[in-house]
């Protein structure tokens, strides 16, 4: 293991929101997953980035995958917004949960996409690779579109039991497609080269 | 709250705010919005859906997308 510390932080990550969504496993609320959604794909660029004293010949990469500028702040936000999501103690209301979420993700992916788009400046990737970051774009914004959906209807259902009951299972299904989208982007991203490591590191 | 995570949310607060200040100000915002009303989640669903594959990736070598309105 070249990177074992950022590997062991981002395990550590994982495990730590896996074993939360088991203790509360009787009671899943839609901020409480997506709060170790974002923990687990936090943990995920962890895993995939490499520590600060190891070169890009250290870990085998190309020279054309070095440090691209704007990719820095992306483990950051990762990193602040996961812990954020997770903090216990802050009762939030789930489109409250899902706002927070939704805005950190769109964030999130507006760096990554940012980075790409100059990667791709930079060093012409094949067509092919564009078209799999494209429609895992596609794929991504239509599962936050109905996860947006699913929290309006949350919301105009407040008043109605009956509907709320059917909103709520509908948010839940939306928040775990919108995380596994969001996952699958960003691990694409990384995968085809695009290094989420800070500038100069 | 854990002395540690503290410490770890204000270290990754100053290296979001070093590094990308206006990521930091858009999430500053959105976590210290008091509540959310409908409209806020219609704004950030326009936002979202307006948003195409180009927009990114000026120099793309793929033909234009068709719009995505979910």
């Amino acid at each position: 293991m070249k990177s074992w510390k950022t590997t062991s932080a981002g395990a550590l990550a994982i495990i730590g929101a896996i074993t939360t969504l088991w203790f509360h496993r009787g009671a899943l609320s839609p901020e409480l997953v997506m709060g170790a959604a974002t923990a687990i794909l936090s943990g995920l660029g962890l895993v995939l980035a490499r520590d600060n004293d190891k070169s890009s010949e250290d870990v085998g990469a190309k020279s054309q995958t070095a440090t691209l500028p704007k990719t820095g702040p992306l483990l950051a936000l990762a990193l602040c917004a996961g812990l954020l999501a997770v903090t216990p103690g802050c009762s939030t209301s789930p489109p409250m949960a899902v706002y927070r979420a939704t805005s950190t993700a769109h964030i999130t992916v507006d760096a990554a996409m940012r980075a790409w788009g100059d990667y791709v400046a930079q060093f012409h990737p094949p067509v092919s690779q564009e078209a799999a970051v494209r429609d895992a774009f596609n794929k991504y914004k239509l599962a936050q579109l109905a996860v947006l959906d699913a929290a309006i209807g949350y919301q105009q259902a407040q008043s109605d039991g009956a509907a709320l009951s059917q909103a709520q299972r509908d948010l839940n299904a939306a928040l775990a497609a919108a995380g596994a989208a969001l996952g699958d982007l960003t691990s694409l991203i990384t995968s085809f080269g695009v290094n989420l490591q800070p500038p100069g590191q | 709250m854990n002395p540690a995570l503290i410490s770890t949310i204000v270290f990754a607060a100053e290296q979001l705010l070093k590094e990308a200040p206006a990521a930091y100000a858009a999430l500053a915002a959105v976590f210290s919005k008091p509540s959310v009303s409908v409209e806020d989640l219609q704004k950030l669903r326009a936002d979202l859906a307006a948003e195409r594959y180009e927009d990114f990736v000026p120099q793309t070598q793929l033909p234009p997308s068709a719009s995505i309105k979910g």
